[in-house]
């Protein structure tokens, strides 16, 4: 199963060199599944165990500790800690 | 029915003027009160970029001012956010309520603005001629957000 995976603010930097899809085989069905499995797959990977990172799949934010739906052709966010105002 | 907040995500120059003309004339206001952040010039700063989500960052500004509204028993609430490039004085973000009494008017727009910091996807890069560097949120920030959050539950 392909999932198109996009980076937002700082974190996009850090992991300049991940691909835009990737294959995910097993798939997850847990947030801390879909982290691991990204840690172990992405260059820089590390980068992601930052706590205060969010996530979102097909611009729904995921909680951490939440089963997670995934399906070919999805879209997993992964951002950076909000700076607005 | 409850009015709803009016928000404005923007990638042209806010006008806090204009955008105060926007909140609706009531019997019932007895104060209005305002929040305007500007780019802050620093040292070699030449420009403030905002970068945001196409979806989410809409989305929790119209959470942040629903809860606002709900909260503080607002008349009419504004948030307008830039996005994009912005130059010294511009302003980033403009956020007008008015309320019947000017405490709630004063809270709500302190708690939109804190709690806005650090839940609305926004990214923000200050440039120096071609040199960018990330703004990540402090721990004030945080604890602002926290404060406001714990004090409603």
């Amino acid at each position: 199963m392909k999932v198109i995976l996009e980076f937002f603010g700082p974190v996009r930097d850090r992991m300049s060199d991940s691909p835009g899809t990737l294959t995910l085989d097993p798939v997850p069905h847990t947030f801390d599944a879909l982290i691991l499995m990204l840690e172990d797959r992405l260059e820089n990977g590390s980068v992601l165990r930052d706590p205060h990172l969010r996530f979102a799949i097909n611009d729904e934010l995921v909680t951490a500790d939440g089963k997670i739906t995934l399906g070919d052709g999805d879209r997993i966010a992964i951002l950076s800690p909000f700076s607005g105002g | 029915m409850m009015p709803t907040a009016d928000i404005l995500l923007t990638g042209a120059p806010l006008d806090p003027a204009e955008l105060n003309a926007r909140l609706p004339a009531t019997a019932g206001t007895g104060a209005v009160s305002t929040f305007t952040g500007l780019v802050r010039g620093n040292g070699a700063l030449t420009a403030l970029e905002l970068q945001h989500h196409p979806v989410l960052t809409l989305s929790a500004l119209n959470v942040i001012g629903e809860t606002a509204m709900k909260r503080f028993d607002l008349l009419a609430l504004l948030i307008a956010h830039r996005f994009g490039r912005m130059t010294v004085g511009e302003p980033i973000v403009h956020i007008a309520a008015a309320a019947p009494h000017r405490r709630a008017a004063l809270d709500a727009v302190s708690y939109t603005i804190d709690v806005l910091k650090t839940r609305a996807p926004f990214w923000k890069r200050e440039w120096q001629g071609d040199t960018g560097k990330w703004i990540e949120p402090t721990e004030e920030d945080h604890e602002k957000t926290a404060q406001w959050l714990g004090a409603m539950q």
